[in-house]
Order: C-alpha cells, then sequence, then structure tokens
C-alpha cells in the first residue's frame, strides 16, 4: 500500500509500528516484514517523485535559498539557544542553517542524498580508548565493535547497491562510478604524495542492478531526485520490497506526536494527519525519525530519559573544504562527481583527536559555484565577476570531507515549554556548539586538503576553518547513543531503550560517535542489526 | 506590496550593472529584476535600499552607475549584498548561454 492511506484504515493493532521511513526505518520495515510481521510505517512526509518534472537549483536540498524539494514545511520553526534554557531561543526556519535541516519525506533523506556509502572504520568505535577523552568531551567507545557491524554492512551493500572499487581487502557489489578528469588528477597528485586513495563507495548504480538502470551521470545528483532512479535509497529499495510482502503498510503526511507507554512498555503511538488525531496501539515500535526528531518524540513522550540522556551529544559533522584554480580546465561534467578519496588521515594524527576522509566534490551547479567556491579575492559583481566565473568555473578543484566531531553532552535537543507546531507538538529547541578539538582536527584536515591540491597543480588555494558553531544537520547524530551503561547512554548495544521491553531506536541516533564519514550506512547496518532478530 | 513603481526602472538599471550584459547575457536578458520583484517579503528592503540610489540612476552613464553602485555597497552593505545576491541568483539558476560559456552542460 502507497501513499493516500487515511488514519482510519490503520486504526487496528500492530505488531511493530515504524516511526519515520528514512535509512534506518526502511530496512527496519524491510526486516520486520520478512520476520512475518505486520507493520505500520508512519512518515512524516510524502512521496517524492524519482523524476523531477524541474530541477530549481535555488529550491532543493543542496541549496535551500528559498525552499527544498522534499519537506519539511517552511512553516516549521526550530529554536536555537546557548545554554540549558529553552525559553530563551531564537526562532529558526528550515531555511537558515540554525534549523539543522534534513530532507523530510518517503525515504528520508536518501530520496535526494550525495549516496556517499562509508563504513566506518574500526577505529572509529574506539574512539575513547585510543585517544582518552577530552575535557568537557563525551567521547566514548561504542559498545559493539566494527567486526560485530561488518557482516551486516555487507549485508546493506549488497541489498542497497554500492559501487566502489578499490580500498584495501573491501569489495562491493559494483564497479565504481564513472571516474571524472577531477578524479584522475587528484589521484595522481596523492600517489606523488604517497597517500592511498580509493573511488568513493556510492549507492549509485554504476551498472544496471536489482531491475534498475545505470547512472546516466547527470549534473543533478546530490540535492535531487535521480532522474533515471539509479541512486539507491530507502525509497527504491528496502521499502517497496517491505511493502512487497503485503506485510507492510506505509502511511505518509501523518506525524507521530507522541508514544503511549504503561510501566515499562509501550502501547501506542499518537499519529496526527492533516488535522485529524488518533491513537494506533502496536505490540513495538521502533523510533527511526533521525537524530533530532527521534530525540524530540522521546522527549514529548517521557521515554528513556530516566538519566537525563535523550538528547544529549547531539554531533553532526564539521568539514574541511578547500578550493583552487587549475591553469586549465579539469571540468568534464560527469557525475555524480566524488570519484576519488582518501582515508589517510583518518587516524593516527599527532595531536589530533581522529581525523576525517578527503573526496572530490560533487559536479558543482553554476549557482552553487559563484555562491560557495569562488576565492575570497575574486570580484563580486560587474564585467570582472562575470568574466571571473566564466573563466574559472572549468578550473575549479575542490577537495572536502567530513571530520569526525568529538562529542559534547552540552550540544543537545531539548523541547520548548511554550512552543508547539501545527500538529500540537511541543517544538524542537537546540542547544550547545561544537567541541574545540572538532575546531582542530578540522583545522588539521583542512590543511591536508590544501597540500592535495598544491600537488594536484592548483594555483591559488583557499578554505578556512569555520569556528564553533552548533555542528548537526543532514548528518545529524548521537542523541540517543548505545551503551551498557543506562547512566550515560538511551539505548542497549541491541539498540533498546534502556528500562523498556518493546520500544527500539533504529536510525544515526544511536551513534556514539559518526565516524568521520557520511553515517548513512552505518545507521543502515546498525538499523539491520537491531531489528534482524527483534523479539 | 509591489516595489515602488517609480524605483523599478532603477532595479532594471542596477541589475544591469550587477551582470553586466556582454557578448554573453546579462540580468537584463535573464530577466533579474523581474526574479526580485517575485519576492514580496523584500519589498521594504528595497524600497529602502533603492532610494538611497540617485533619482536618475538609470539615466545615467554606465560608469556613474557602477560608481553609485559602489558608493551604495559602503553606504548599505546589507541591502547591497541582498541585491547583489538575488541578481547573481536569476541570472545563475535558469539555463542560458551564460551556463555554456562556463562549460556547465545539463546532460540528463
Amino acid at each position: 500500500m502507497i501513499g493516500n492511506v487515511r488514519l482510519t484504515q490503520v486504526a487496528r493493532r500492530w505488531d511493530a509500528i515504524i516511526i519515520g521511513s528514512g535509512a534506518g526505518g526502511g530496512v527496519a520495515a524491510w526486516n520486520l516484514a520478512h520476520q512475518g510481521m505486520e507493520v505500520l510505517v508512519i512518515e512524516r512526509g510524502h512521496h517524492v517523485p524519482f523524476s523531477p518534472p524541474e530541477r530549481d537549483h535555488l529550491r532543493n536540498h543542496r541549496l535551500t535559498q528559498y525552499g527544498h524539494n522534499v519537506g519539511p514545511s517552511l512553516e516549521d520553526r526550530r529554536g536555537m539557544t546557548a545554554g540549558d534554557d529553552p525559553t530563551s531561543a531564537t526562532w529558526h526556519s528550515p531555511l537558515e542553517w540554525q534549523y539543522n535541516n534534513n530532507a523530510m519525506g518517503v525515504g528520508g533523506g536518501t530520496s535526494v542524498y550525495g549516496a556517499q556509502a562509508w563504513r566506518f572504520k574500526p577505529e572509529d568505535f574506539r574512539m575513547a580508548s585510543i585517544y582518552g577523552v577530552p575535557e568537557g568531551s563525551s567521547l566514548a567507545d561504542w559498545p559493539i565493535s566494527y567486526a560485530d557491524l561488518e557482516p551486516y554492512y555487507i549485508e546493506m551493500e549488497a541489498e542497497l547497491g554500492v559501487a566502489g572499487g578499490r580500498g584495501g581487502t573491501q569489495t562491493w557489489p559494483m564497479p565504481p562510478t564513472a571516474p571524472t578528469v577531477k578524479g584522475q588528477r587528484l589521484a595522481a597528485a596523492a600517489a606523488r604524495l604517497g597517500w592511498d586513495t580509493q573511488a568513493v563507495p556510492l549507492a549509485v548504480n554504476s551498472v544496471p542492478y536489482n531491475g534498475r538502470p545505470a547512472c546516466v551521470n547527470c549534473q543533478h545528483c546530490v540535492g535531487f531526485a535521480c532522474p533515471v532512479d539509479a541512486k539507491n535509497g530507502s525509497q527504491n529499495t528496502f521499502l517497496p520490497r517491505a511493502i512487497e510482502t503485503g506485510n507492510v503498510t506505509l502511511i505518509t503526511d501523518a506525524q507521530a506526536v507522541h508514544i503511549e507507554s504503561v510501566g515499562e512498555k509501550v502501547t501506542g503511538v499518537r499519529v496526527v494527519q492533516r488535522g485529524e488525531s488518533m491513537v494506533i496501539p502496536t505490540d513495538r515500535v521502533i523510533v527511526a525519525a533521525g537524530a533530532i526528531e527521534t530525540a524530540r518524540l522521546l522527549l514529548v513522550s517521557q521515554i528513556g530519559n530516566q538519566n537525563d540522556q535523550v538528547g544529549r551529544n547531539l554531533q553532526g559533522h564539521y568539514y574541511a573544504s578547500a578550493a583552487g584554480i587549475t591553469p586549465e580546465s579539469v571540468y568534464d561534467g560527469v557525475g555524480p562527481g566524488p570519484s576519488v578519496a582518501t582515508t589517510r588521515w583518518s587516524h593516527g594524527n599527532e595531536g589530533i583527536i581522529g581525523g576525517g576522509m578527503l573526496a572530490d566534490d560533487f559536479v558543482l551547479l553554476p549557482v552553487i559555484y559563484a555562491k560557495r567556491a569562488l576565492p575570497p579575492h575574486a570580484p563580486t559583481w560587474g564585467d570582472e565577476w562575470k568574466n571571473f566565473v566564466r573563466d574559472n568555473y572549468r578550473c575549479t578543484l575542490q577537495v572536502m570531507g567530513p571530520i569526525q566531531d568529538i562529542p559534547s553532552p552540552t550540544s543537545r535537543v531539548l523541547i520548548s515549554p511554550t512552543e508547539t507546531d501545527a500538529a500540537g507538538m511541543p517544538r524542537v529547541v537546540l542547544s550547545g556548539t561544537a567541541h574545540s578539538e572538532s575546531v582542530k582536527a578540522q583545522t588539521f584536515l583542512l590543511g591536508k586538503a590544501k597540500e592535495w591540491l598544491t600537488e594536484a597543480g592548483a594555483e591559488e588555494i583557499w578554505g578556512s576553518p569555520s569556528g564553533q558553531y552548533l555542528s548537526a544537520g543532514q548528518h545529524q547524530a548521537g542523541t540517543c547513543r548505545m551503551g551498557d551503561d543506562p547512566r550515560t547512554s538511551v539505548v542497549d548495544p541491541g539498540g533498546k531503550i534502556h528500562g523498556y521491553a518493546n520500544i527500539w531506536v533504529a536510525d544515526t541516533s544511536v551513534h556514539v560517535t559518526n565516524g568521520g564519514f557520511n553515517p548513512f550506512l552505518t545507521a543502515m547496518a546498525t538499523a539491520h542489526r537491531t531489528t534482524s532478530h527483534l523479539e | 506590496m509591489p516595489i515602488d513603481a517609480h524605483l523599478v526602472p532603477i532595479l532594471r538599471a542596477a541589475t544591469a550593472r550587477i551582470v553586466p550584459t556582454d557578448d554573453l547575457p546579462g540580468a537584463a536578458e535573464l530577466h533579474a529584476a523581474e526574479f526580485i520583484l517575485g519576492f514580496p517579503e523584500y519589498t521594504d528592503a528595497y524600497n529602502a535600499g533603492l532610494a538611497k540610489l540617485p533619482a536618475d540612476f538609470d539615466l545615467s552613464t554606465p560608469d556613474a552607475q557602477d560608481s553609485a553602485l559602489s558608493q551604495l555597497s559602503s553606504i548599505d552593505p546589507q541591502f547591497f549584498d541582498l541585491l547583489r545576491r538575488q541578481t547573481i541568483e536569476a541570472v545563475l539558476a535558469q539555463p542560458s548561454a551564460l551556463w555554456d560559456a562556463m562549460g556547465f552542460v545539463v546532460t540528463a
């Protein structure tokens, strides 16, 4: 059943209700459906057509200047405050960075993401053991290891469809996507520097896979739905396969506003759809609404917060991003774009906690180029500006990558005691800022990005650290961290909320640390591990 | 509320200097002023900001217009940045010969 499902049609008892249809929720639905459970998936957004009639360069999830192609509604608001008092918040729309937006629709962010399908490294699960715990941080080891998660990564890569290539001992279901002129130039430069590189693993079909076609190398990948449905996300893999079993119903434009519980058992979910409100009974709840919305729902429902842990350790990714201008054109317009990466600087960096991956970027839309990729001293208007963008677009080489954020307990999701949204649910207030070690690692990785660009022949090179701000956004994670000790975590190593019998979290909320990588594949692997043998 | 009618020619002239026309289309051909007129939420900002340009701005020489815009950028940098930003958005967010000249070709 897809779309147009009304609340009254799902008013029955379910074996499980899954809240959110993104990276984690899709995998959960697929698992539970195959275990024979009757499952309801609740999605706040709606279906995103894979072949959009137009691509608005000013309204998409890469550049949300005036709107976006996937929710949330522009009427929504989130607060931001420095301390612990949500009543002192300033309010921000989904178009402002302070909102920390993530795509909201069937498939969550996976319908419009860049689809970089990285596994975290073994060291990423043991950060506290390797580096110690810096002052003011809540850095901790995961209660599970890379080895625990590896089989789930492998199954997710095959089921989703990931194109990879060379990279240590790992192999991927599909060969890498097309190499680009930029990628080849950077790979050669890295070889001269003695840095190992690999193709960027992407959940994009480099060859026809699972009944859908190969990528056509267009220029609109990240931020947009794929024009030929060759980008693999929850919406075209796990969700439809779950629904095909006949055991799953997906209700869209429906918001879970409260989880009902009695003692240690959850009993139902209150859902609001187009002004109608109803409690739908269930034997199990899987929360997979994204790190901010999952924490919000648990805080509102007063579930799992016995030790004041829900919503803490909010983290996303600081990015190191540098660019330079090459003497000749390096542009071939071959999408998606990211074709070479190095994980040489992910760990083992003197004086730095962690580090990060570096890769080349997606094909830049002209307006994004003009906004974000001009050198600091470029002309800003007039004939000189016009000549500059005309002459330099093809000669711009960018290298960027997420660094491993160092979590802080004071970076957190709160709920407003006074402000509610259209569905009557208390609004989110975000609080805190990045840990200073994250800024330090960003500065370090920025230096490596510049070194790479210099070796690749870029002449004018720029990029600067971003200062301290709350890092969450599309890679938001950490707000219901996984751990053995209920005093310092929200879910147990199996993803079940401490102290509860029948509620699990299956999204990036459970990440103890968020890797120096795009996190969705880890969210899928963790959700897979949590839901493949649910009681 | 639309932008004051007497300021619209000034808006057209200003955008045409932010992204001038040469062998490639500029703000005029790519209808930057119409794009800007489509954002009622910025009407007040444009009414106040454009009024800071000389009343005969649209009739001045390109050089005089450029120096008036430079002056505007120092007396009201916030408004000038809005004008500049939206003009560039209008020019670069749609397919045109400028995309072709930059090398950005949409293949699918």
